[in-house]
């Protein structure tokens, strides 16, 4: 029961785009069709699923003061992996995400999670940990892009919707859409929740990687994790 | 000395032995995928030429000095078809890559859009058929061409890059 | 270098206001959108993270341009870019937060907290990688890091200024914090628009 409990804590009580935000590069830009959304996610996804398995299984032989560089090694190695493999096998999903398929490196939601549970949790705990995050992740983006899709391109996965496509409001995939759906969104959760699954409503750096860094940023935005 | 070890040596032997196994993972994948990857673009940049010129059987790249600025690549239809022109111009948001076919006869087969980043829902209708349909046939005057009204900054560009693609075709003609 | 985009001056100078204003990397892009929600609250520090971005993009760009052509690319390792880039990105935060803290202290105490954020910035990896794909030679690199980072410190000044004047206002409960702030991200970013198309027929 408890291992059903942190594979839905991803996909809801913690989820990585709306509830922690992090990741919100790659959402805001990727979400203006359904088809890149899944795409995007999955192959976040398995990243996810490889690092923390990685990770996980190596906590007890990699040192405390190289951990980051290790994670970041083992996590760049895995999205050119996935990066080749898509290239290889689905070059119009390369040619839509472009420059953002490689930037899963610098998506906080994977040296995130390596920080805040691989390194503490058990190799199968860190799977089902990188499953529900990477569904949380894909799940998100899923409907923020069909809404964008659905408004701003009036299709659907490229089907037409009938009345929406000749009234449709292109600028719901241009780039301010992607901030308004993206604000709307998270208002919509703060709103279900009565503001108990929002964190925090200012932006911070909750399992922000560079947290270890930032006790530093006393002063800056980081004052709540000061206690690194 | 046990605290040097921990201290450097450690972290040091760790970091290493990651980088090499993460650097031999990807050089196996690497060497598995490159084959793929190439043959996948060679077959897609094929496709794309023929999608414009239908009657030619194969393309030879052909080296030829003159060309417009806007010509990135000539390709010559090995059974004598006509000349597939490659075309990066500027549009409203930044490089339109066109493809264009013109056969034996000096008459447009067809032309696309490759890549381009033109505003959506007014540049991007210089994607759509009811634009580049109406090159479909015609000779270097290209007359009864339209640009879009409320794309003109996409449209006329793209006319002029088609325009390039005539110029280029002569120099070809020029030199068989 | 064959292939390789060379731009003269006049190309340079469009290719550096499109950089800031067109292609916006934040507004635009989507690229540094941690530290332009997180660190745009107030004036001082929006600077200050923004001239470190720029100064690190600079610098980044300056090693991984040779890196990529006269070490991966001869050598067939273009596959390794993403993992040699975001290395030599963190290693070089690191080192100049080191010669920084020890010979100019007060721009230490300026810029270093922001330095350690950067490494994970998206905005710095995201410009080497697009400078490679799409073939600028060196100088137009290092103009397009410029133009980029001179983009992210104008959209940082320009927000942490929308989002000072928002503190006052009323806004609906489950709208507060940074709901409002997305919503008024993308007025900015509307705003941007304008920008589209003039640049380029500005020099012509």
């Amino acid at each position: 029961m408890k291992k059903l409990g942190i594979l839905i804590n991803g996909i809801l009580k913690e989820n990585p785009v709306l509830v922690l935000v992090l990741g919100t590069c790659p959402t805001l830009a990727i979400s203006t069709q359904a088809s890149n959304a899944i795409g995007m996610g999955l192959a976040a996804t398995v990243v996810l699923l490889g690092s923390n398995i990685a990770i996980s299984a190596l906590r007890k032989i990699i040192p405390d003061k190289v951990r980051i560089p290790c994670y970041i090694v083992l996590i760049a190695g895995f999205v050119t992996i996935v990066q080749m493999l898509v290239q290889a096998f689905a070059p119009a999903l390369n040619e839509s995400l472009g420059i953002y398929l490689p930037l899963i490196v610098v998506n906080c939601i994977i040296l995130g999670r390596a920080e805040m549970f691989a390194n503490k949790n058990t190799v199968l705990d860190s799977a089902l940990d990188g499953i529900g995050m990477g569904l949380g992740f894909t799940l998100t983006l899923f409907v923020m892009a069909s809404i964008r899709e659905i408004l701003g391109s009036g299709t659907w996965f490229g089907m037409e919707i009938p009345v929406l496509i000749d009234n449709n409001i292109s600028i719901m995939t241009l780039a301010p859409g992607g901030f308004f759906v993206f604000g709307c969104l998270i208002a919509l959760v703060n709103k279900i929740s009565k503001g108990k699954a929002i964190k925090k409503t200012e932006f911070g750096c909750e399992g922000c990687p560079s947290a270890a860094a930032c006790g530093k940023l006393k002063s800056a935005n980081c004052g709540k994790e000061s206690e690194v | 000395m046990s605290n040097v070890k921990n201290d450097f040596v450690k972290p040091i032997l760790v970091l290493t032995l990651i980088c090499l196994f993460i650097t031999a993972a990807l050089a196996f994948t690497n060497q598995k995928t490159a084959p793929i990857i190439i043959e996948a673009e060679r077959v897609k940049a094929e496709q794309a030429r023929k999608d414009v010129l239908p009657e030619a059987d194969s393309f030879t790249l052909t080296q030829l000095s003159g060309l417009p600025a806007t010509v990135t690549e000539v390709y010559r239809a090995d059974n004598g078809a006509g000349y597939v022109f490659m075309l990066t111009t500027k549009g409203y948001g930044g490089d339109m890559k066109l493809i264009c076919g013109i056969d034996k006869d000096g008459l447009i087969t067809q032309c696309n859009t490759l890549s381009q980043s033109e505003t959506k829902g007014l540049g991007t209708k210089t994607t759509l058929p009811e634009f580049r349909d109406q090159f479909v046939g015609k000779d270097s005057s290209l007359s009864g061409v339209q640009t879009i009204s409320g794309a003109t900054v996409s449209s006329k560009p793209y006319i002029n890059a088609i325009k390039d693609a005539f110029t280029a075709y002569e120099i070809a003609k020029g030199a068989e | 270098m064959e292939g390789l985009i060379h731009l003269d001056f006049k190309g340079l100078i469009v290719l550096l206001m499109s950089a800031v204003f067109v292609n916006n990397y934040v507004l635009q892009k989507f690229l540094g959108i941690c530290p332009f929600l997180g660190v745009s609250k107030k004036l001082d520090q929006a600077t200050g993270m923004s001239i470190a971005v720029i100064f690190v993009m600079l610098l980044a760009t300056a090693v991984t341009w040779p890196i990529q052509y006269y070490l991966l690319n001869p050598n067939n390792l273009g596959y390794l870019q993403t993992i040699v880039f975001i290395l030599v990105i963190a290693a070089l935060v690191q080192l100049v937060e080191i010669i920084l803290k020890k010979y100019i202290p007060s721009l230490h105490s300026a810029l270093g907290v922001y330095l350690p954020l950067i490494t994970t910035n998206c905005a710095v990896l995201g410009v080497t990688i697009l400078n490679i794909s799409t073939k600028y030679d060196f100088v137009s690199s290092m103009v397009n890091s410029f133009g980029s980072g001179l983009g992210f410190f104008l959209a940082m000044v320009l927000f942490s200024g929308v989002r000072s004047r928002m503190e006052g206002g009323e806004t609906p409960k489950a709208f507060e914090g940074l709901p409002i702030t997305l919503v008024a991200a993308s007025i900015v970013s509307v705003s941007f628009f304008g920008f589209t198309g003039v640049i380029e027929n500005l020099f012509k």
